[in-house]
């Protein structure tokens, strides 16, 4: 009993005890990946719990070593939170961080972005979610904070039990977002290792705590689906951009992943110029039977992505402008890059790429794009329309030859679209018209069902007739017409620029862009004399039209019912514009209007927050009520004495000290008593006073026939002196725990009477 | 030791005192604190022992002292009869005593041609039994009813015991040939067991030189009249106890009967002795009213040879069981709650 250099937590730590508090620390990160992996059902892929597992551990393993070569718990919990921000910042800070751990003000400028991005990709993702860079930030920091708080609570505070709050917060984090995603299987798992936790270090309090977590469990699993907004519902459905890595032929899967309904993240770049960048993956030049299919030349293995060749056919004298785009690729794979045609430097890179001599394609047999984070120069293009239509045909070209065995009524219909149009400019103009003009319906759906899915030589005709199609029939169809008419062409396959998020950098004019599933698309260029290749638009409702068409007046652009630039590409009504110069708060306001059913769901992530805090204060506060409550009892000279003893009591216990029930008021007094000694000065000997008059009023009135003469005024003033003296002569830490998580809690929990009996 | 027949002290019987009255603490505390110093002048740095003797004599229960020979069992006995006026008998248990050489017997009276009593060593106040599991048990039994009962019945004559009336008996835990260890219902009839340990270093010493010149048994003289004794016994048993002090009391003995590791817990005569002998410690402390402290300082020498562990804590012999009960009893003090005020629940 007299022994209270032992008990007093936060003084040094017995070494006899490290073994178990690793043993302890082991437990806290099993149950806590345990607890991770049971968000499977909300998040894809595993990529995620690796990185968040080792931040868990990187926090546990810092907190065991601190507190095993410090000697003082709070060292530990100081050491994991140091640990857990170098952690953070070595994966997330992008390169602001000094010497890569130590964040600086940049650090957190990209933090605060990652933060506002991960909203929005919770916002718009459904699930399970696609673990993209900002949802791996969000889910390190919370793994790392809840890996703090665990630790903090077993280790330091050593009520092992209370690290089944934050355990718990992890494990309903499923079901937050809906009831039926929680996994039954990782709940009872975490709850087994829970239970060994609890076991490993069994107090007498801790009964009483794992009830009051059980019951906040139950409490929260009601309470929190009702409070918290719903999230989409994912649609059963394919692989989703996976498929794009499968196949060395990107256009065979596209019309699938277009009418998966689901828009995954794909990547998102940021431009210095205006507009969005179409990017490409490659281009399909070549008939192999009824397919396009890629050139894949094989001696391209000295073309590094460092300098690449000029365009082809570029000639000087048409005006370019060089644009600088930093494209970052989320999950997304596929051996083909992303990059706005015609690309001339691409840096930041990992793994070897090459670019294809001709179309400019760059490409890897090896690496793959996933993950990738780089930086492209590429030329913007901008010849007049007198060039273009200066330019000479050239029907002898290799890409001009009409694919054998074509149906001759596509020759036809061409001719009969293109009507006298001179020069090869007006005529394909005329057939990206012909496509956008309204004749022609965009549609994922009548293909498949009406047989002519696909990308070969056998949808054109069925396309024309019944004139609703996707991209890659518009680009197609498009194509071969223009070989038709003499025209060299080919098609691009890749990404449409997306939407517009937010500027980033105020008045840099660097725009954000976010590119998901649904921007895959293909294109057609055609190429003419002394420009090169030159994109085309047919298909309406998607992109936007190159924008000499839209400059030059008197040219059959003008049409005022011509849709053009939709960046939001799942709508279908087209807006007309006079052209790409849709500004960046335009795109915003249409963005927010389209993804205002979600923005409730980026709350999640202070929710989490509020919802960890809030478990953490209500023990404190209700410590608080309950002393307030006693202190007006004993004013009020209810049972003062006895009032007080307790109160005394349960204030020694929150301070770490070995104040029993089951201590006699004299045996308490005595060893509070040495406590106090412990300190010298005025507190502490008032205090020793006024104890000594605490105990003997109450083994009088509690003990001797009562003589009900006290003033409970003056007993709650003598409480009062012995709580200061206490107090002052505890360590910080205890000082911070009573106030925080009193030990006593376990009373509240269980009410007195349990244990009384 | 041949000390059969009993050995017969002066002035052992027909000893009563008249009915007292309390008398204020403060004399109370002065006349213990008297006895207390006369038994020290005999039994040196024993001071634990001797006041739970003297408490034992002012609850009017019976003590068992348990130790090995030669560390003043005997000694503390007769001092403690020495230091008050009381009757004092010493009975020598061996094998082949009989209930008749305690208990006392009738003889025909040759010249009144009638039988008459001749009460035996168990008529006086104090009656120190040594070496109790030396007799038969049927022999134990005579003085362990006399004990309860507080009278004696021979050839259908009921004769009443001296009060006030105190059994001190001593056992050898450590030879247990031919010694007949003292069954549970009986050792629940003494109040407390104390054992007496081996004095410490300088206590030996002092000891070794106030005896080298004589006994200083033979110096005591009575310091407390026995009237002035049944006034200090009358004051104990109105010490007050508290219901709170009850509960307490109620609960450790609760606890021993639902523990584990005991297979026998307290009695309900237990627990009313634990009250009876915390009230005298409480005068002996100048209080008028039983502390907790008072029950949990009692309940290893009260309870502590009721108990019977549960086959693996610790090995019984002779009754003996050592460190590992106290251990157990400790333990349970620990885990009760002592109730404060009189509120319940609260």
């Amino acid at each position: 009993m007299t022994t209270f250099s032992a008990v007093r937590s936060g003084a040094a730590v017995p070494t006899s005890t490290g073994v178990a508090d690793l043993r302890m620390s082991g437990l806290l990160l099993i149950a806590l990946g345990i607890a991770m992996a049971g968000l499977h059902s909300i998040l894809a892929d595993l990529s995620w719990w690796f990185i968040g597992f080792s931040v868990a551990f990187a926090v546990f393993a810092a907190a065991a070593v601190a507190r095993r070569y410090l000697r003082a718990r709070w060292m530990g919990t100081i050491a994991a939170v140091v640990v857990a921000i170098a952690v953070i910042t070595l994966y997330f800070s992008d390169g602001t961080a000094f010497l890569g751990v130590i964040p600086t003000t940049s650090t957190l400028s990209h933090f605060s972005s990652l933060m506002a991005e991960s909203n929005d990709s919770i916002a718009q993702q459904s699930v399970p979610a696609f673990a993209v860079t900002s949802i791996q930030f969000l889910i390190c920091w919370s793994i790392a904070l809840t890996a703090i708080v665990m630790d903090a609570v077993a280790l330091w505070w050593r009520t092992p039990a209370l690290a089944g709050i934050p355990l718990f917060v992890v494990v309903a984090v499923p079901s937050f977002v809906r009831s039926e995603l929680s996994d039954g299987f990782f709940f009872i798992l975490t709850a087994a290792v829970y239970l060994l936790i609890v076991r490993n270090r069994t107090r007498r309090v801790q009964p009483g705590v794992a009830v009051a977590v059980g019951a906040v469990a139950v409490v929260g699993a009601l309470l929190v689906p009702v409070i918290l907004p719903p999230v989409n519902p994912a649609v059963a459905g394919g692989s989703g951009l996976g498929a794009l890595s499968e196949s060395i032929n990107p256009i065979i899967n596209l019309g699938q992943n277009l009418r998966d309904s689901r828009a995954i993240p794909a990547l998102s770049y940021t431009t210095t110029s205006d507009f969005g960048q179409y990017l490409r993956l490659t281009t399909l030049e070549n008939f192999e039977g009824q397919q396009w299919e890629p050139q894949i030349s094989k001696d391209d293995s000295a073309n590094t992505v460092k300098k690449i060749g000029a365009p082809p056919g570029l000639a000087a004298g048409i005006a370019t402008t060089t644009v600088r785009t930093r494209v970052q690729i989320a999950n997304t794979t596929s051996s083909w890059l992303p990059t706005p045609y015609p690309s001339t430097k691409i840096t930041g890179l990992q793994g070897p790429w090459y670019w294809q001599a001709g179309t400019l394609a760059v490409r890897s047999d090896t690496a793959s794009m996933e993950g990738q984070k780089y930086t492209v120069d590429s030329l913007e293009v901008d010849p007049s329309v007198s060039q273009l239509r200066a330019a000479p045909p050239s029907p002898k070209s290799a890409l001009a030859k009409v694919p054998a065995g074509l149906d001759p009524i596509i020759a036809a219909t061409a001719k009969k679209v293109v009507g006298n149009a001179k020069t090869d400019f007006d005529k394909a103009i005329a057939l990206q018209n012909w496509f956008r003009g309204g004749t022609f319906t965009y549609s994922t759906k009548t293909p498949a069902a009406r047989g002519f899915d696909g990308s070969g030589l056998d949808v054109i005709v069925p396309f024309l007739k019944n004139k609703s199609g996707y991209c890659v029939h518009f680009a197609t169809t498009m194509a071969v017409m223009a070989r038709t008419l003499g025209i060299p062409s080919r098609i691009a396959v890749g990404f449409l620029p997306g939407k517009a998020t937010h500027t980033a950098g105020a008045g840099a004019g660097v725009n954000l862009y976010e590119v998901s599933s649904s921007d895959l698309h293909a294109w057609p260029e055609l190429y003419f004399k002394g420009i090169g290749w030159v994109r085309f638009e047919p298909t309406p409702g998607k992109g936007f039209e190159p924008s000499f068409s839209a400059t030059t007046s008197g040219s059959p652009k003008t049409d005022p019912g011509a849709p053009a630039n939709l960046p939001a590409p799942s709508s279908a009504t087209p807006v007309p514009t006079t052209g790409p110069r849709l500004t960046v708060g335009q795109q915003q306001g249409q963005q927010s209007a389209v993804a205002t059913p979600d923005t409730s769901a980026a709350n999640w992530t202070w929710l989490f927050v509020l919802l960890l805090l809030a478990v953490l204060v209500f023990p404190g506060l209700a410590r608080r009520s309950q002393r307030r409550r006693r202190i007006d009892r004993i004013r009020q000279s209810f049972y003062p004495e006895v009032g007080a003893w307790e109160e005394l009591r349960d204030t020694a216990r929150d301070l770490g000290l070995d104040a029993r029930e089951s201590s006699t008021p004299a045996q308490l007094a005595v060893y509070l008593s040495d406590f106090l000694l412990t300190t010298s000065g005025r507190r502490s000997a008032d205090a020793r006073a006024a104890l000594d008059k605490l105990r003997r009023m109450v083994e009088s009135e509690s003990y001797d026939i009562p003589q009900f003469n006290y003033n409970g005024e003056q007993i709650a003033v003598a409480l009062k002196t012995v709580s200061r003296g206490l107090r002052s002569a505890s360590p910080l830490p205890n000082r911070i725990r009573a106030v925080l998580l009193p030990p006593t809690l376990v009373d509240l929990a269980l009410g007195r009477s349990l244990l009384r009996a | 030791m041949k000390s059969f027949p009993a050995k017969f002290e002066p002035g052992h019987a027909e000893v009563t005192l008249p009915v007292a009255a309390a008398m204020p603490i403060e004399n109370f505390l002065n006349l213990s604190g008297k006895i207390i110093r006369t038994i020290e002048t005999v039994i040196d740095g024993k001071n634990e022992a001797v006041r739970i003797a003297l408490m034992v004599l002012l609850a009017e229960g019976h003590l068992l002292i348990e130790d090995v020979p030669g560390v003043g069992k005997t000694m503390l006995a007769r001092a403690l009869a020495r230091s008050v006026d009381l009757s004092v008998s010493r009975i020598q248990f061996t094998p082949d005593l009989l209930p008749a050489d305690i208990t006392g017997v009738s003889v025909f009276n040759q010249s009144d041609r009638e039988f008459e009593f001749k009460p035996g060593p168990v008529f006086a106040n104090i009656v120190i039994g040594d070496e109790i599991n030396r007799a038969s048990p049927k022999t134990q039994s005579a003085l362990l009813e006399s004990m309860e009962e507080r009278q004696v019945t021979v050839d259908g004559k009921t004769y009443l015991l001296a009060h006030p009336f105190t059994v001190v008996a001593t056992q050898n835990p450590i030879e247990m040939e031919g010694t007949y260890a003292l069954p549970e219902a009986q050792r629940d009839r003494f109040m407390a067991r104390i054992s007496m340990g081996y004095p410490d270093a300088d206590s030996e010493i002092a000891m070794l030189r106030t005896r080298a010149t004589s006994s200083p048994l033979d110096a005591l003289t009575p310091v407390v009249g026995s009237t002035e004794l049944a006034s200090m016994i009358a004051t104990a048993r109105g010490v007050f106890a508290s219901p709170a002090v009850e509960q307490y009391a109620v609960a450790i003995a609760q606890a021993t009967r639902r523990d584990s590791d005991l297979r026998l817990g307290a009695s309900p005569r237990a627990t009313l002795q634990l009250v009876r002998a915390a009230k005298a410690r409480a005068a002996l402390d100048g209080r008028e009213f039983v502390l907790p402290d008072d029950i949990n300082a009692l309940a290893v020498p009260v309870f502590g040879h009721r108990l019977i562990p549960a086959g693996r804590v610790g090995v019984t012999v002779g009754g003996y069981s050592g460190d590992t009960i106290a251990d157990i009893i400790t333990r349970i003090i620990a885990e009760t709650h002592v109730p404060l005020g009189v509120r319940s629940g609260g």
